[in-house]
């Protein structure tokens, strides 16, 4: 069964709540901060998102969507007894007119129940996955009065967790206890004062990258023919475009986008601390280095390219020098496996589980098609539904009989062969 | 006219069978949901044959 990572947040709302940023921070049982923007806090607590003329559920469960740094499992929102609700929905609200400009339609947007534990509920015990920190953040300094109510951020957990200790009304203590697999854990009990949690000795850094073991992490990887399949990878995707990018300044810059979504969405698989076997790569395919056809191929370009940071004029290289006859053979190989042709003009970003098996007939295989991306946040929003899929149904990727793994494979059997099935019989 | 009978109950029991099926695993196209439905009747037509053979022989 899976596990849930669980993490405590606490975030405090004080009179700075209409300041720059939301007021709220995310605090990680070590004590550092993340301060959530308005509209982080929007995309996390807002039942329903709001985009253009469109308006669907938000059912995003990945707070790695909302920032990179914070743990990719579920968060609940605790929120103290005569703590004000009201304040929090107008913050999401706030940062649903920041990122959409529909002021009408963002005053329909309420706050996800399902993410809301008001005190009184048992609060889990708490481990901060902090293998998504990609800097040290500073450690948290207690605000100077914070008048306003407090909330606490908790994950939910469908574990089982051990039942807390009565704790004093009016102070907050964490303790740290025995983890499973050597990762950070604590647990927290609610109380008033935000401060007094933050007075618990933050834990070195380098004891936060063990990764626990049931995690599937989408990363990123360019690599050359020869380079790929990755076989050991949990799984293997690769994005497809259907054709290289033209000199039409519109077509290049979707090229563009998608490489730079690619870049900010996924993580690096090289700098990874998880091992391959729990990786599931994205691949962008890349030109091998040919000196009599490509003689201008840039020195050490992989090498380049592999970097955790994007550089200026990476994604340029990239889109240049995209090897689209992989791409054209993946999209073949996708299509062989499903029985039908890619709707669509794509791009599609393709998987296939486990990686050894890209190519043959009996493997699923996972298919977004990127067809309607046009904008950098087209782009960057794809791409995080792309590794929100990945990683949260990490049992698709793993062999044998697990029941949502067979329930995949069962359903692509019964799509393939049931159309074929409906096509020769209505000819 | 018994045997027939039996065999719709059988079949029958396989739709009700593919219904649930189709509940669980979720086709994503109408020939997957058919398909289920024909593998689910014809199993409990199978089934329902082999019961009736071995309640003939005791």
């Amino acid at each position: 069964m899976r596990k849930l990572v669980s993490v405590l947040i606490l975030a405090t709302m004080g009179s700075s709540a209409l300041a720059q940023d939301s007021g709220v921070a995310v605090v990680g049982v070590e004590g550092y901060e993340i301060p959530l923007s308005p509209v982080a806090l929007y995309r996390a607590l807002g039942d329903r998102i709001v985009s253009g003329q469109d308006v669907i559920g938000n059912n995003r469960s990945n707070w790695s969507q909302v920032d990179s740094a914070l743990p990719s499992s579920r968060i609940g929102v605790g929120i103290a007894t005569g703590s004000d609700e009201a304040t929090l929905l107008d913050i999401v609200r706030w940062g649903c007119r920041e990122a959409s400009g529909e002021s009408r339609a963002c005053m329909k947007v309420g706050l996800r129940q399902d993410r809301l534990i008001r005190e009184g509920a048992e609060y889990a015990g708490v481990r901060f996955d902090a293998t998504r920190v990609s800097q040290p953040v500073p450690a948290y300094t207690p605000p100077p009065a914070p008048p306003a109510p407090t909330y606490t951020m908790t994950t939910i957990d469908t574990q089982p967790l051990a039942p807390l200790s009565p704790a004093p009304e009016t102070a907050r203590v964490m303790e740290s206890v025995a983890s499973v697999a050597s990762v950070v854990s604590a647990r927290a009990e609610v109380v008033a004062s935000p401060s007094a949690a933050m007075m618990v000795e933050p834990a070195p850094m380098e004891a936060m990258v063990e990764v626990d073991s049931d995690f599937v992490f989408a990363t990123r990887l360019f690599a050359a023919r020869g380079n790929y399949p990755p076989k050991d990878y949990a799984a293997y995707g690769l994005v497809a475009f259907r054709s290289q990018a033209t000199a039409d300044e519109a077509d290049r810059q979707r090229h563009m986008h998608i490489c730079e979504a690619f870049f900010a969405t996924l993580t690096d698989s090289g700098s990874s601390d998880a091992p391959v076997t729990k990786q599931m790569v994205t691949v962008w395919p890349i030109l091998a280095e040919n000196p009599s056809r490509l003689p201008d191929y840039p020195e050490n370009l992989l090498e380049r390219l592999n970097t955790p940071v994007r550089e200026e004029g990476m994604c340029d290289l990239a889109v240049t020098y995209y090897d689209l006859f992989m791409a054209k053979v993946a999209i073949k190989q996708v299509e062989a496996a499903q029985g039908a042709a890619l709707p669509g003009a794509g791009p599609y970003l393709l998987a296939w589980s486990p990686g050894a098996k890209k190519g043959q007939r009996d493997a699923v295989v996972l298919v977004a098609d990127l067809e309607n991306v046009q904008s950098a946040a087209d782009a960057r929003e794809a791409f995080g539904i792309w590794r929100e899929h990945i990683e949260r149904d990490a049992t698709l990727w793993e062999d044998g009989f697990t029941e949502p793994g067979l329930k995949v494979k069962l359903r692509k059997l019964l799509d393939r062969y049931g159309d074929q099935l409906m096509k020769f019989v209505t000819g | 006219m018994g045997n027939i009978a039996k065999l719709s109950v059988s079949a029958a029991v396989g739709i009700l069978l593919g219904i649930a099926a189709i509940l669980w695993i979720e086709p994503e196209t109408a020939g997957g949901s058919a398909l289920l439905i024909v593998i689910c009747m014809a199993l409990t037509i199978v089934v329902g044959a082999i019961i009736k053979a071995l309640r003939g022989r005791s």
